[in-house]
């Protein structure tokens, strides 16, 4: 949006027609040369409208719109730009996410419980303002994928390059837990929050999800852990994505219910179950309002100068209107 | 904020210098074939003087309207600052040149080494990464996670990135696009490079940043001496000749860089360097008074416009009004 720094100085404008009487209608006007062109009695001459008349008409033009350019750079023309200012710092959100083969079961039509997680969560994103969201997710082992950041861009990124298996086949939600707690523990952020999400039982890494979610109760981060998929039989396919090599059959399923309601409760978060795409967008909703806390927001106002672009475009103005008079049209009179 | 490429206008001296000279040598024949000769004299001294000042307000036009868009500021004005908190984001030249080890162990391992340092001595400050070669990306998103920032410090390396070139341009915009929207903090951009064949315009991008209020600090990591360009077999790095090629710190552009972005340039090299750098950023981070206002330099374009405005106002003066029933 444009804006004027100063606009006051637009009553300059109204010089412009005093000048414009001054110099091409005032009676004894100077700049001009008297002499007889005219015979007593007979008829004088006078100028045609000619093409050399066009071009001097031009060349005023020229003149006053540099000059009405001028006085609207004197005036500050500037790009006005608002934008939200947080002064509150946000909570800090880490998602934690199951990329064992299990989460390949199709009980989550018309996606397998992989690519519904990952739908939901990029919706969980695209809802935040201004938490730093980070991402970790795990197999065998577990890995840090974004930093917790406002960079949401980058977690979208991250969210999209996640493939199941790629860091092996078991489920080290212990890893994935104290991954999270330590890249929290950095945070300046007053809130700090991990989102579990998992269809299995721990059965990899050094770290027992006891020991990693007293870690993490003790840094102040409250855990909310989602189990998700049907119990029992279901049906599972899918390509890892480094060998090509596609994977199909049935499998039972489970995850430790105990488990993760014990980690969510003793670290103020919750538990829930998830047992179809629908049920874990709600649960995404659910978290997102109880995590919602009022942020302390005011509306900053930039403004970027941009007189520049009018001095150039005035001086090319008045330039070739000096050029046109002195050197095309010769003008003698100074 | 000087803006250097307006000094072309001054070019426009030149041919008004020419019109003028040409109206001086052939405006007072030209008066008087069509006034008559018998008015030369009178003529002749009213033409010479109205040239004269006409020509001088022309001139003093140009001038005044040039030095305006130069952006000429003298003297401080105190803006109010709320900003709270340090974004730095770091831009980081991985061409092969950076290989070089005259500056040891290497370019790139001293710029990483500065850059974990720097991490250290902010440690509530949030960072991102910014590789570049012929192409820029983000490395690290802005995080306060100072644990990934350093445990991602080993991984950079010149292979990571495959486009050749070296442009900067592409870096330096990258990183304006880091930094969280929606936060007032004082931002900076901390550039390491040797500033060797740079590509891309890197004065429109520290133009951006000029204008968006974020300085960058450059820091020439080489020597004048220069050095090989060492592989990973232990071979250097030779050209079409076959002759080996000798890298060195090239700092121009480098420096026009920290000039127009209103930061600073330092060496890679000196031992004050990292100390200097440190104390630069503290005096970025926190107002320099102690009410909440910073002071920067204020830019006269206003005054120099209206003198521009009168200029022109007493070169159309000297035309209009007639003098001695002349003209």
């Amino acid at each position: 949006m444009w804006t004027l720094e100063y606009p006051v100085y637009l009553f300059l404008l109204a010089v412009v027609p005093v000048g414009i009487w001054m110099r091409h209608f005032r009676k004894r006007r100077g700049g001009r040369l008297t002499f007889a062109f005219d015979i007593w009695k007979g008829s004088g001459f006078s100028a045609k409208w000619t093409g050399l008349n066009i071009l001097l008409g031009f060349s005023h033009l020229l003149f006053w719109s540099g000059i009405i350019v001028f006085i609207i750079a004197l005036a500050g023309p500037s790009l006005f730009i608002q934008e939200r200012i947080f002064l509150s710092r946000g909570i800090d959100i880490i998602v934690v996410l199951d990329e064992s083969p299990s989460m390949a079961a199709q009980d989550f039509k018309p996606n397998n419980r992989f690519q519904s997680a990952k739908n939901v969560i990029r919706e969980f994103i695209a809802g935040r303002e201004h938490d730093p969201i980070g991402l970790v997710s795990f197999g065998r082992e577990a890995a840090l994928r974004v930093p917790p950041t406002l960079d949401y861009g980058e977690v979208l990124r991250g969210l999209d390059s996640l493939n199941l298996m790629d860091l092996g086949d078991g489920t080290a939600i212990g890893m994935g837990i104290a991954v999270a707690a330590l890249h929290l523990r950095s945070s300046t952020a007053e809130y700090k929050v991990i989102i579990l999400l998992t269809d299995g039982e721990n059965n990899a890494g050094e770290i027992p999800p006891e020991t990693a979610s007293d870690i993490a109760t003790g840094l102040g981060i409250k855990i909310y852990t989602i189990g998700i998929g049907s119990q029992g039989e279901v049906p599972l396919e899918f390509t890892d994505s480094k060998s090509g090599k596609v994977y199909k059959g049935m499998y039972r399923s489970g995850f430790d219910e105990e488990l993760l309601i014990r980690i969510a409760e003793e670290s103020g978060g919750e538990y829930f179950t998830a047992l179809s795409q629908n049920s874990l967008e709600s649960i995404f909703k659910t978290i997102d309002s109880m995590e919602t806390r009022g942020q302390k927001v005011k509306l900053g106002i930039k403004t970027i100068p941009r007189h520049n672009v009018f001095l150039v475009i005035g001086i090319f103005l008045l330039f070739g209107d000096y050029v046109i008079r002195k050197a095309l049209l010769k003008e003698v009179l100074p | 904020m000087l803006t250097p490429y307006g000094v072309w206008l001054f070019l426009l001296l030149v041919p008004v210098g020419l019109i003028i000279w040409r109206r001086y040598k052939n405006g007072r024949r030209d008066l008087m074939r069509i006034a008559g000769f018998w008015r030369e004299e009178a003529l002749g001294n009213l033409f010479l003087v109205k040239w004269f000042f006409s020509s001088l307000t022309f001139v003093c036009f140009i001038i005044f309207s040039t030095l305006a868009v130069l952006g000429v500021a003298w003297g401080k004005t105190p803006v109010k600052d709320d900003r709270q908190g340090l974004d730095i984001g770091f831009v980081l030249d991985i061409s092969r040149s950076m290989l070089c080890a005259d500056i040891q162990p290497t370019r790139l391992d001293r710029s990483l080494e500065s850059i974990g340092i720097l991490m250290d001595s902010f440690p509530e400050s949030r960072f991102s990464i910014i590789l570049f070669k012929g192409e820029a990306f983000k490395f690290s998103p802005a995080t306060e996670d100072h644990q990934y920032l350093k445990a991602n410090l080993q991984y950079i390396n010149t292979g990571i990135l495959t486009a050749a070139g070296t442009n900067v341009e592409k870096g330096l915009i990258t990183a304006l696009g880091s930094f969280p929207p929606g936060e007032e903090t004082t931002q900076v951009i901390i550039l390491y490079s040797d500033g060797e064949s740079l590509e891309g315009d890197p004065e429109t991008a520290a133009r951006d940043a000029a204008e968006l209020g974020i300085p960058v600090i450059t820091v020439g990591v080489g020597t004048d001496e220069g050095g090989m360009i060492s592989l990973a077999d232990g071979s250097f790095v030779k050209n079409s000749r076959g002759e080996q090629v000798i890298t060195r710190l090239v700092e121009e552009d480098l420096q026009r860089i920290a000039s127009v972005s209103g930061g600073a340039y330092f060496r890679g090299d000196d031992m004050l360097m990292m100390q200097e750098v440190k104390k630069l950023l503290n005096d970025m981070r926190s107002p320099k008074s102690e009410t909440d206002f910073r002071y920067e330099p204020k830019n006269r374009f206003r005054l120099f416009i209206l003198l521009a405005l009168v200029s022109l106002l007493f070169n159309q003066g000297i035309r209009v009004l007639k003098w001695k029933d002349l003209f």
